[in-house]
């Protein structure tokens, strides 16, 4: 199984192992990490990628890293366990693929750091993926399309609810031309 | 030349034309706005529309400028907003200028030019041109990834065919992470765009 985490690039790029801005990065709350499922062949990863930006209030840009914690066993000695919770973002349908990590001490959470921080300095494109605002919006718009979402739905954050109106916009624009 | 509040009160009577909160002194030891009572810095006629801007973004800098450097940018961004409703064209003069002596001080002042970016991508690109894509230009020319990401943030906000056109003209963050989102963004914008490159 593959996990997907937001992360802060700048807290990552060029940093040492052991910098407190990337273990900062990756801090827990009640021992939990919390990550988003991605199916092995990476099939959902736009809509995992939607429902995590769609945790926050703004609309910008995310960079993920994608675990494997098979993967990660093996390079740093660490046995991630998984622990299921609903995620809690507007696109409804996707929160039973929120899950946490349970990281329980600093010698955990450091081993998790130099894991990433290998992939960094490995430059191993494969691992990260950034979603930029314009993705996000024209795999939103499909949602949109297609009815997985509607205004509703993203009505209760501003920037996800402007979102739904450049939609409508562009809408009436095609309609029109 | 008005200089005088009775001046103003002997054109407009006793009401003044314009007036906010955000017109008023700011007092930053209790983060309070001391109103003047009926009188503000805006009370002055139209036909002084150009002592008028010069007045606003005089009065407003220091405000943003500590507003900048403040903890939470939430708070900056409401009260940029309301001033920008009130004065569109200064409040674009006022951004600019508070960033132009962000990069002319002494001091790097990487967090504060980035604050600043977000706050240019709270808004559209129709709000902000032809000072945002000035300010972008210059901060991509910025040493500090982290200043070229904001921008990259504001420009995948703003979208469109021109803000494309300049990003190809742009430097390229140096690191690893960075450059991926710089390489997304303008996959991005060729997808949107249909842009064969």
């Amino acid at each position: 199984m593959i996990y997907m985490r937001k992360i802060d690039l700048m807290a990552w790029d060029g940093k040492p192992a052991d910098d407190s801005d990337s273990i900062s990065d990756i801090g827990t709350k009640k021992h939990e990490l919390s990550v988003w499922e991605v199916e092995d062949n990476l099939k959902n990863i736009d809509d995992i990628a939607l429902a995590l930006a769609m945790t926050r209030d703004d609309s910008k840009g995310i960079m993920i890293v994608l675990l494997d914690p098979a993967e990660i066993s093996r390079m740093t000695d660490l046995n991630v366990q998984v622990e299921e919770q609903e995620g809690r973002s507007l696109y409804l349908s996707q929160n039973c693929m929120h899950k946490n990590f349970k990281i329980c001490n600093l010698s955990e959470m450091g081993k998790l750091a130099s894991y990433i921080h290998d992939i960094v300095e490995k430059r191993d494109s494969r691992k990260f993926i950034y979603f930029d605002e314009l993705k996000l919006t024209d795999i939103l718009w499909s949602k949109f399309r297609n009815g997985e979402l509607d205004y509703d739905g993203v009505k209760a954050k501003n920037s996800w609810k402007k979102k739904y109106k450049d939609y409508e916009k562009e809408k009436d624009k095609i309609s029109k031309s | 030349m008005i200089e005088s509040v009775q001046q103003i009160e002997n054109i407009w009577g006793n009401k003044s034309p314009r007036k906010t909160y955000f017109s008023r002194p700011y007092d930053w030891s209790s983060n309070i706005f001391i109103g003047l009572g009926k009188y503000s810095t805006y009370s002055i006629p139209p036909s002084s529309e150009k002592n008028t801007e010069k007045q606003f973004v005089d009065t407003n800098f220091p405000i943003l400028k500590n507003l900048i450097f403040s903890e939470s940018q939430e708070e900056t961004i409401k009260w940029f907003e309301s001033v920008y409703a009130e004065n569109s064209d200064g409040s674009k003069q006022l951004i600019q200028n508070v960033f132009s002596s962000l990069l002319t001080d002494n001091e790097s002042n990487e967090e504060a030019i980035v604050n600043i970016l977000n706050l240019l991508s709270r808004f559209d690109y129709e709000e902000m041109t032809p000072v945002g894509e000035v300010i972008l230009a210059s901060a991509m020319a910025n040493k500090s990834d982290w200043i070229k990401s904001a921008s990259l943030d504001v420009m995948s906000h703003w979208a469109n065919r021109k803000i494309y056109n300049m990003l190809l003209k742009l430097e390229p963050p140096k690191g690893f992470l960075a450059i991926l989102k710089y390489e997304s963004i303008l996959r991005s914008f060729r997808q949107r765009y249909d842009i064969h490159a």
